[in-house]
């Protein structure tokens, strides 16, 4: 499904955003990616869907590559941006100018989400305020039958009972064959709806299959002296560890606590998922 | 490359704003319509082609149109991503400025003149302010050599407005004068110094001097009092032609290249 070989970004001498990054994202997940401020999320997105070209490596999206912008691509991805600058139309004018594009476009599925999401199609987008807009375009990008979908950070601007429709909506009506690609950094926002994470920074990034992980690594509360750990850390009075290999009294990983194992202790997280993997 | 999906681009861009368009109707309706009663009642004429006024009219139009319109739904990020990702070819997203600039509007803007002649003279008839004028009709010779001039304003400004984001008429006329001086520069410097001496050589009181005869260049070039009598026409025919064609298929290609490549 995704593809990116040796992939750098850089847009100056001086200003590199990202290099070396290398990985494959099978099709049909729902896959959050975690990076820090800068680590180039919002790049990572923007060389996916061919909006800019890679100063560095390959990338290959549904078997195309991105930057030649073919109509075949397009209709299959449809990326939801952090910011968006909708036409002033209402949402049911905008529904019949550019759904045509898509010929898998469910127009039922629509209706059931913007009912679902408590969206008026009736209203103009520019009077919609910034998280009813957010949920007009989740809402128009579930419907267009895409087999992939970029969001980036869906969830700013939605208060909290929308996050939680978001969640739903996302987790009801993924199909089989399609693949979310979620960035963010609200990592507690996703925790719910991912079944695979890719987490980034500067020089690496590694897909990570949520269910296959604790396999692998666990997140352990009270560390024995035996445990080989990969990442510890304080958090309310407890001492959180990732350790390496499945622990009897594992608790759920924690994703934030995953990111930080893979920010400050990279080898050592690539070799214990490798080592379980050889 | 499917015609659909164009007329799908074309719709969708023009309906994204649909007040703008009326506005702009209206306003270039009722601009054009105050003018044409003013200069009739200023100066009655039975023939719109004394109107240099029409040809002024379409130039504004092009500026308007070619300098902020077209490929303005490339120029904002925010917006871009959109467009850049719908699902249609680079030709199609080509197509679908070029057939709206090239066609779309300068026929609609004629329609209005159509309009605007109409309205002109049932205001001149109501209110007795002088004779009446014959209506603009767009299939006309007239309208032909309106077409024809904004056509010929057509590839420049079409490439500036995908190679500028901000002012882009203003820029590229900016552009073209900078270059048209430092080309003159250019030329006037190398005549110099290639043709200087043999200008000093040049015998104006030659015995195959005539009357007609006011400067000839050895023996292939000769300026009359008729015109230029050159020995190559053909060749300078040609070369005349493949410049007409060149600045428009160069400046053409050049803007559907720079949308190839446009990233955000």
């Amino acid at each position: 499904m995704i593809t990116l070989s040796d992939l750098g970004f850089t847009y100056s001498r001086k200003s590199t955003v990202f290099t070396g990054l290398t990985l494959n994202i099978p099709a049909g997940r729902s896959v959050g990616v975690l990076g820090a401020n800068g680590a180039g999320k919002t790049t990572l997105i923007k060389l996916l869907a061919g909006l800019v070209s890679p100063t560095q490596g390959e990338v290959s999206v549904l078997g195309f590559n991105p930057r030649q912008r073919q109509a075949e691509f397009y209709q299959n991805l449809f990326i939801v941006p952090e910011e968006s600058e909708l036409p002033p139309v209402t949402g049911m004018a905008y529904l019949k100018l550019y759904s045509v594009f898509y010929p898998n476009f469910d127009h039922k599925r629509f209706s059931h989400l913007t009912d679902q999401f408590d969206v008026d199609t009736s209203k103009r987008l520019t009077e919609m305020s910034l998280g009813q807009k957010k949920k007009f375009l989740v809402a128009f990008a579930m419907s267009t039958g895409c087999q992939l979908i970029l969001m980036d950070e869906p969830t700013n601007g939605l208060d909290i009972p929308a996050k939680a429709q978001f969640r739903d909506m996302v987790i009801q009506h993924q199909s089989d064959e399609q693949t979310f690609l979620i960035c963010t950094h609200q990592v507690r926002d996703l925790d719910s709806i991912i079944d695979s994470v890719v987490m980034m920074n500067e020089t690496h990034a590694h897909w990570f299959d949520l269910g296959e992980l604790p396999e692998k690594i666990s997140q352990v509360s009270h560390r024995s002296e035996e445990d080989v750990v990969l990442y510890s850390e304080q958090r309310m009075g407890n001492q959180l560890s990732i350790v390496v290999g499945g622990q009897p009294h594992a608790t759920d990983i924690d994703l934030e606590l995953l990111f930080n194992t893979f920010h400050n202790n990279y080898d050592g997280l690539i070799q214990a998922i490798a080592k379980d993997a050889a | 490359m499917n015609a659909t999906t164009i007329y799908n681009l074309i719709l969708a861009k023009q309906n994204s704003s649909p007040n703008r368009i009326w506005k702009d109707v209206g306003l270039a309706l009722a601009i054009l319509t105050v003018l044409l009663v003013i200069s009739q009642f200023a100066e009655p004429t039975h023939n719109h082609s004394e109107y240099t006024g029409f040809a002024l009219a379409m130039l504004v139009i092009a500026v308007i149109e070619l300098g902020g319109r077209t490929f303005s739904e490339f120029k904002h990020e925010k917006i871009a991503y959109q467009w850049l990702t719908l699902p249609a070819t680079i030709t199609e997203k080509w197509l679908a400025n070029f057939v709206t600039s090239l066609i779309l509007v300068p026929v609609g803007f004629m329609l209005v003149l159509t309009v605007a002649t109409m309205l002109a003279n049932l205001f001149l008839m109501l209110f007795g302010w002088g004779q009446s004028m014959p209506l603009f009709n767009p299939i006309s010779a007239e309208g032909w050599f309106l077409f024809k001039f904004y056509a010929c304003l057509h590839p420049l400004l079409f490439f500036g407005a995908i190679y500028f984001k901000k002012r882009s008429a203003l820029k590229t006329f900016g552009s073209l004068s900078v270059f048209l001086m430092g080309f003159a520069f250019y030329v006037a410097f190398n005549v110099d110094f290639l043709f200087s001496g043999v200008v000093e050589q040049m015998d104006l009181h030659d015995h195959n001097w005539t009357e007609d005869t006011v400067v000839t260049f050895g023996n292939s070039l000769r300026i009359t009092a008729d015109g230029v009598e050159f020995e190559h026409m053909g060749l300078l025919k040609f070369m005349a032609y493949l410049v007409t064609y060149g600045y428009f298929l160069f400046f053409w290609g050049l803007s559907y290249l720079r949308l190839k490549e446009i990233e955000l």
